[in-house]
């Protein structure tokens, strides 16, 4: 199928385009939502410029919306997108929130389109686990969690951080893979990325509870 | 060879009833309540009679011979015979000091009489009255025991008149306490009366004793015992009027056997539907029907492992029987059934209801549980009540690093067996922090770890404070990490009576809901809120005052554990709260559960509440002892002196008799520390005094802000408390 992937350059999409690419599927638009507010209820922020970078490196044409964050609203903000494009279906990285998961499956059906969401109802430590034997290359871009602190800001998606996350899982109980908004990610390489993105500089931003990275330079780099 | 055939003849009894009586003996410090024990296990034939004396058998920790105190509770089990029928008698010695009032309290739930002693030169003094008040409240029924009647003669030379007037005087203050705290229906028919034989005058350590029956039966009076100061007289009383004959008469004639006492105390003691098949068979004491028993002492021996001890209230306790544990809803089976005779258990077959037990090894046990037969649906028993608080802490380390895991085992296992010590460790700081009832209380902790073989290192004790608002704040607005949560969140002062309640344990988190709402409406909260309680958690209560917010049962456990955590570690310097009402005025939840996981609600609540409590204008509590001391009055003024020079408040003075004054006073915990010593010399030995827990109070300004900062350096942070600001959006 020709499909369009909601992107937002972190672990879930950029793995839900893996598995769709590897089902067949061809995926001919990279869509990105970017929200005027920090609260969205459905989308990433606030790096999410940096998705069309992320775009770019995958050699996939990236469609970019603004939308306005609010809830509810942003929702017939993706629906606009969605509406003028040439696609069979739409992927979504949705694993386990039943809110992002019904809302796209209802526009979806509204404008006659699939619904890929491969990650769906999977075990979170399982999915963690194939990014790193796959070769994703995945950098923590903020946390908003108790239990997860200033430090976690910029460390790279590897196995002693995946380890780290249990630990915080079973203390304080959040989502490994982050569905509840605990921390968002943005993916350097893929195993279907032509180039790969360097970080040149960058700024921990914390305020006592949460905090993201200031992402202000990055390059993108030959892959060999 | 003795000793096997006593443990089958107390076998025998335990069977009959009405040939049972479960007792224990509570006395102030010093009264003589150890002495009185020994002789009469002494004249049970279980150690020499000429020992008793000298040889405390219950004291059997070393410990305890050196500090001349009792500190663990022990059970033994004993026969007398009382008109050519053998009685058995269970006997539960209960520490005296008041750095052990928990113990007392726990034992009293296994016990349907006391015979409390009174030393006949002090009187009551605040420690009768404690342990007194709690055995009333258990409805434990009281027998009096008037010691030390052999200085009345020899120290103060009363003669037969002034002696038989003293006398009474301290009978008619024993029944004043009984009036006052005894249920209204048995105020009356507990006196104790000197014409019925409810009390008894003698000398434990001389072993002799009287009462009018056996005035009556031995023709003995006054003038006799006058008599008897002369040279070889008292030992002739002694053989007369054997100490242990009296008492045990006494016991058995007006303390109540475990069927009478069952139906009298299980409705109280119970919070189980009375017709069950199983409130029948308790208030019945019916061996035939489901077991139903209470733990109330627990000891961790290196042979045998745990040692339960309680109260088999209903069924017979046997090896192999699977049981349930309702507190802490565990299956577990009897592995061996033990009954005390002093420090030495012996392995029994049975035992049946209205007896004490031990059972061996069963590791899922806690002080206070209750045991019921497997398959049994049935309540446990009420809360234990303790009425002291654990107001001062030592900080804890082992010398040498590798010996942490050892000193953590230990202490949990002394954590267990004493439930009124509370053992916490400082994240920050790495120490392990033990609070007790006082300094002696945890100085015996510190004595059992050295005991162990550890070598440690010990803070100097330290007080423990609680924070508390004079002001109302909020609301504030707390966020979730993620956002997609909120919180409207106010604090105000509870009320005091409420929170008298929560300290007597009248308004308590595991209550129906429907009771506990009538209570609070009864003290003035509106309908509204006294039926939205979501917690009580240490003087502090958590109310619900959403309406209709969706979601809000799924996230409720969260909520509990935020305001927990706040209660337990108030912002101002991480000392536990108390006296704080805070209220949830509002909340928006996010419909997906994913984004309202714990990590996500536990701070959108517990940070409004930090910053509420900041903002309310905070304050600190500092605990008071209550004491008393009973001094020559021409030492009155050194007893004064020690009492002001550490911010005591002197509440009142009476004299006591021609040359005795009594000082009531308050004295703050923090500056009891060295008190024996300065007294002592102060005094020149001459005062007695004793001190317990009182209330807390708030803390003279002045002291405030040193106190906090003090506070805040040995738990590792800056010593500056934060600002509202920095738990706000």
């Amino acid at each position: 199928m020709r499909l369009a992937a909601l992107c937002s350059g972190g672990k879930d999409s950029a793995l839900a385009i893996w598995r769709a690419m590897r089902s067949g599927h061809e995926i001919s638009e990279a869509i990105i939502m970017i929200p005027q507010r920090a609260d969205s209820w459905m989308y990433h922020h606030p790096n999410i410029r940096l998705a069309r970078v992320f775009a770019e490196c995958s050699d996939i044409p990236s469609l970019e919306a603004e939308t306005s964050g609010e809830k509810e609203k942003e929702v017939g903000d993706l629906e606009r997108v969605l509406r003028g494009l040439d696609v069979e279906g739409v992927v979504s990285g949705a694993i386990a929130s039943t809110y992002q998961k019904t809302r796209i499956d209802k526009i979806c059906e509204k404008l006659g389109l699939e619904v890929v969401a491969p990650l769906w109802g999977e075990d979170p430590l399982r999915l963690l686990f194939e990014l790193l034997g796959e070769g994703f290359k995945v950098i923590i871009t903020s946390v908003s969690s108790e239990g997860l602190g200033e430090e976690w800001l910029g460390r790279t998606l590897d196995r002693r951080c995946v380890e780290d996350l249990v630990r915080v899982k079973e203390k304080y109980g959040i989502n490994l893979v982050a569905e509840g908004g605990e921390y968002e990610t943005l993916v350097l390489d893929a195993p279907f990325f032509s180039r790969r993105i360097e970080l040149l500089e960058a700024d921990r931003v914390w305020d006592g509870v949460r905090g993201y990275l200031s992402i202000k330079r990055v390059k993108t780099v030959e892959k060999i | 060879m003795h000793r096997y055939k006593h443990v089958s003849d107390i076998e025998k009894l335990m069977w009959k009833p009405s040939h049972v009586r479960n007792i224990g003996i509570v006395a102030h410090v010093d009264h003589g309540k150890t002495t009185l024990t020994d002789s009469l296990v002494a004249a049970s034939g279980i150690i020499s009679f000429e020992l008793a004396g000298e040889q405390l058998f219950t004291d059997f920790l070393d410990i305890e011979q050196q500090r001349g105190i009792t500190v663990q509770t022990s059970a033994v089990s004993l026969v007398h015979t009382l008109g050519g029928e053998e009685y058995l008698i269970n006997l539960l010695d209960t520490p005296g000091h008041v750095d052990f009032t928990g113990d007392v309290t726990r034992a009293l739930r296994a016990i349907d009489g006391v015979v409390v002693v009174m030393d006949a030169v002090e009187g009551v003094m605040p420690q009768t009255e404690t342990v007194v008040r709690q055995a009333l409240q258990e409805r434990t029924k009281p027998v009096l025991f008037i010691n030390k009647v052999d200085r009345l003669i020899d120290e103060l030379k009363l003669p037969p008149e002034a002696m038989q007037a003293r006398l009474a005087k301290l009978i008619s203050q024993f029944n004043e306490i009984v009036r006052k705290y005894a249920p209204p229906e048995l105020a009356e028919g507990w006196q104790v009366k000197v014409e019925e034989g409810s009390v008894a005058f003698g000398s434990a350590k001389e072993k002799w004793a009287l009462s009018t029956s056996q005035m009556r039966k031995k023709g003995i009076t006054f003038k006799d015992i006058l008599g008897a100061s002369r040279e070889g007289g008292r030992e002739e009383l002694a053989k007369r009027t054997p100490l242990y004959e009296v008492v045990l008469d006494m016991v058995i004639r007006h303390l109540p056997d475990p069927r009478e006492a069952q139906r009298l105390r299980i409705p109280i003691l119970w919070k189980g539907d009375l017709e069950s098949e199983l409130g029948k068979a308790m208030l019945s004491c019916d061996p035939k029907g489901k077991v139903c028993m209470v733990i109330t002492d627990i000891i961790v021996d290196e042979q045998a492992g745990v040692i339960s001890t309680g109260r088999v209230f209903s069924g017979t306790l046997e090896k192999g029987k699977p049981v349930r544990l309702v507190g802490s809803k565990q299956e577990a089976r009897v592995q061996q059934v033990g009954i005390y005779i002093g420090p030495k258990r012996e392995i029994v077959e049975k035992v049946p209801a209205g007896n004490i037990a031990a059972i061996i090894g069963m590791k899922e046990a806690y002080v206070g549980e209750t045991l019921v037969e497997a398959g049994v649906e049935g309540e446990g028993f009420e809360e234990l009540r303790y009425i002291s608080e654990p107001v001062v802490t030592v900080a804890v380390e082992p010398k040498n690093f590798q010996d942490l895991p050892k000193l953590v085992n230990f202490l949990s296992k002394i954590a267990r067996e004493d439930p009124n010590v509370r053992v916490k460790i400082n994240e920050e700081t790495g120490e392990y922090l033990v609070s007790g009832m006082g300094e002696v209380h945890l100085e015996i902790v510190e004595y059992k770890l050295k005991e162990a073989g550890l070598e440690i290192k010990t803070s100097e004790p330290l007080v423990v404070y609680r924070e508390t608002i004079v002001g109302k704040a909020g609301p504030v607005e707390g966020k979730s990490p993620n956002r997609h949560n909120r919180f409207q969140i106010s604090v105000e002062p509870l009320e005091q009576e409420v929170l008298k309640a929560i300290d007597e344990k009248v308004v308590k988190t595991k209550q129906d809901n429907k009771e506990r709402a009538r209570i609070l409406r009864d003290l003035g909260w509106s309908a509204d809120a006294a039926k939205n309680v979501m917690a009580v958690v240490g003087g502090n209560i958590l109310v619900d005052m959403t309406k209709g917010v969706q979601y809000m049962r799924e996230v409720e456990d969260y909520i509990v554990e935020a305001f927990s955590q706040v209660a337990n570690e108030g912002p101002v310097m991480r000392e536990p709260m108390r006296g704080v009402k805070v209220l949830i005025n509002d909340a928006v939840l996010h419909e997906d559960s994913v984004h309202r996981g714990p990590a996500q609600i536990i701070p959108a609540v517990r940070r409004p509440i930090q910053a509420c409590v900041l903002l309310a204008n905070p304050v600190i509590l500092e605990p008071l002892f209550k004491l008393e001391v009973h001094v020559p009055t021409e030492f009155m003024g050194g007893a004064i002196k020690v009492i002001q020079g550490r911010r005591g408040r002197i509440v009142a003075m009476e004299p006591e008799g021609e040359a005795t004054t009594v000082i009531r006073a308050l004295l703050p915990v923090a500056n009891s520390f060295g008190l024996a010593a300065e007294m002592r010399s102060e005094t020149e030995g001459r005062a007695i005094w004793a001190t317990e827990f009182e209330r807390f109070e708030r803390l003279p300004p002045e002291l405030q802000s040193q106190v906090i900062s003090n506070t805040r350096k040995r738990k590792g942070m800056s010593p500056e408390p934060p600002k509202a600001e920095e738990f706000m959006e």
